[in-house]
């Protein structure tokens, strides 16, 4: 493209090169930035999690009648009140534990779960491969929050049914990608001259095979974050989440929603909390795949979705 | 083709069953009488004798299997059972709904493809412009938003504030076109503008990959008017990776109305799944969740046909 130009007006060209150059390097440079920003926001919010009780100015579920839906800076209310006279950014601070708790048991379950299904698949290929992944694919062609609110409703409401429904539905990611890395590493010089030389399966799926799947598990699992941390704010929203009074994100928009003319703070804080959080395991995902794949170092803007989210 | 349409629907079958199997017994994996499950508050102040009734009335006194096979057989032709609250036939009332959130999938759908392909070919024939990257920054951010708090962010400004549009509820399309589309605007975008942002990156990439190769340099060589090059020649192809994520994304807003029509109060086949699983209304709840997973299987389907059309060097076999 920039090339087709040059021919048809250099002079025009010759002017805008160095710029076209630079930005292009700030792009690449930029995922990286990027990565260091979502890196930075997620260890803040686990922070602020981790120490909540000293963070956070008031308790979570103390009720204050007399200062109800306090707009933001009232008497110590950073983030104002909710109707119940709660503190807004209290919530948030204790909010994120669950987030980011679910984040993490979702994406471990659907890792243990994942990994050895595709490998398995991958290395055995026939029947076992065929059967193992269209069940993979059934379960892929269900929308993942339909799917989880199937699991959350027959299960009752409660985290830790949302870290199983939602771990549950993340499986076929893994197992997906596990068992593509692992058929193409299957058929390599070096795991045929290991079986030449007698090894069994297990030390060839461990000594050889693993290590050169693992790397694209870490990408997955820090886009997987991104997805649970917005799947559980989902499931709470809709009133199947992690019941009250436990302060969730998801949670805190949906008592906000009744008073969406008179109270925005309520509307508008826990929705940036989620956001940032999922962008920040985006861009870390993104990152750490560049990292790992210099090939795709352009990636940023490539049109790549962050996996079925 | 057709082999491998017929193939493909073949496929669907067990797909569908054991999804149905999966639902229908999870009623039953539940701990206690499942009868007392299915009844909900009622169970709490019904006398003995009123739970035999609803146990002999909606068939529970029989063994699964045959409760299972029985609502099979019915549902294959076309009789969905009747909900366990208001005795209505569930099939009637999907049918009622199943309009409201068809017209909701494809207005997203089509402000998706409106916004998403031009931000994306802008994007890609002014490369690392000021407008390159603000598509790329947006479309980078907005995969991160999630779809119920921009529902809320757009009733709080266009509903809210500006007062251009209702804040939630929906006008049926016979009774009034006008407010039809009105009732319907935010609640597409919502759903929609994640594809939207999708799609400006997908086809930006597409169209990077499409507009260096030999037959566009032919094309313009002959003296092809540039927007013709870009339209015909390159968008034809740059378009193949699109019609992919159509499937994924119909599946995607299929699974997204039970959110959005939830904020919007849109009475279409997502609030009836919200509705039932709030109101533990098995019956209706499963009914609606097999139509709408149907849905998408179809839609997965459609887009792998399209791909043929799109792209006749791909062959299925």
């Amino acid at each position: 493209m920039a090339t087709d130009r040059a021919v048809a007006a250099p002079a025009a060209l010759a002017g805008r090169r160095p710029r076209a150059g630079f930005r292009r390097m700030l792009r690449v440079g930029l995922g990286l930035r990027l990565g260091v920003f979502g890196l930075v926001v997620i260890v803040v919010v686990s922070l602020l999690a981790l120490f909540a009780p000293w963070v956070a100015p008031f308790a979570p579920e103390k009720t204050d009648f007399s200062l109800m839906t306090a707009p933001p800076g009232s008497l110590g209310h950073l983030m104002g009140t909710d109707i119940q006279g709660r503190d807004v950014f209290s919530r948030l601070v204790y909010g994120s534990r669950v987030s980011l708790l679910v984040g993490v048991i979702a994406v471990g379950i659907a890792i243990l779960a994942g990994v050895p299904i595709g490998l398995f698949a991958g290395f055995m290929g026939g029947f076992v491969d065929d059967l193992l992944m269209r069940v993979m694919d059934t379960l892929y062609s269900f929308p993942t929050i339909l799917l989880a609110l199937v699991i959350v409703a027959v299960l009752q409401p409660g985290l830790v049914n949302v870290m199983v429904a939602v771990g549950i539905t993340s499986i076929p990611l893994y197992a997906r990608l596990v068992r593509g890395s692992t058929l193409s590493v299957r058929e390599t010089d070096y795991v045929t001259a290991a079986k030449a030389i007698g090894a069994r399966s297990p030390r060839i799926l461990a000594l050889h095979i693993w290590p050169n799947v693992s790397a694209p598990i870490l990408v997955q699992g820090s886009l997987g974050m991104a997805f649970a941390v917005l799947a559980e704010a989902s499931l709470s929203f809709l009133g199947l989440g992690v019941p009250p009074p436990t302060p969730t994100w998801g949670g805190m928009l949906r008592d906000g929603f009744s008073f969406i003319d008179t109270a925005w703070w309520l509307s508008v804080f826990p929705g940036l909390a989620i956001f940032f959080l999922v962008l920040a395991f985006n861009f870390v995902g993104d990152a750490l795949r560049d990292a790992l794949d210099p090939r795709l170092a352009h990636s940023l803007g490539s049109g790549r979705g962050p996996g079925k989210e | 083709m057709k082999a491998y349409m017929a193939r493909r629907i073949v496929q669907m079958a067990p797909a569908l069953l054991l999804a149905t199997l999966v639902m229908f017994s999870m009623v039953f994996l539940l701990p206690g009488d499942p009868t007392v499950n299915l009844m909900g508050e009622e169970a709490a102040t019904a006398t003995p004798e009123q739970i035999e009734a609803f146990r002999q009335r909606y068939g529970l006194d029989q063994p699964f299997f045959i409760q299972y096979t029985t609502w099979l057989k019915n549902a294959l032709q076309g009789d969905l059972g009747r909900s366990f609250r208001n005795r209505e036939p569930v099939t009637e009332s999907i049918a009622t709904r199943l309009p409201v959130t068809l017209e909701l999938a494809l207005l997203s759908t089509v402000m998706a493809i409106v916004i998403g392909v031009p931000a994306g070919i802008v994007s890609a024939i002014k490369r690392n412009s000021i407008m390159d990257m603000f598509v790329t920054a947006f479309s980078v951010m907005w995969v991160a938003l999630p779809n119920f708090w921009l529902a809320i962010l757009l009733i709080m400004v266009f509903a809210v504030m500006l007062e251009w549009l209702p804040v939630a509820g929906y006008v049926p399309l016979a009774l009034d076109p006008v407010g039809n589309l009105k009732s319907l605007l935010l609640p597409a975008f919502a759903l929609g503008s994640h594809y939207a942002a999708v799609l400006a990156r997908q086809t930006r990439s597409g169209m990077l990959e499409v507009l260096h190769q030999d037959y566009i340099r032919t094309a313009r060589a002959k003296g092809l008017h540039e927007r013709r090059v870009v339209l015909l020649h390159a968008l034809k192809n740059a378009l193949i990776p699109i019609v992919t994520l159509l499937g994924l994304h119909l599946g995607r807003v299929l699974g997204g109305t039970v959110i959005i029509e939830t904020v919007f109060a849109i009475p279409g086949m997502g609030l009836l799944v919200i509705a039932s699983i709030h109101g533990r209304d098995y019956m209706a709840a499963q009914g609606a969740i097999l139509v709408l997973v149907l849905g998408i299987m179809i839609s997965n389907l459609l887009a792998d046909v399209t791909y043929v059309y799109v792209d006749p060097r791909i062959k299925y076999s």
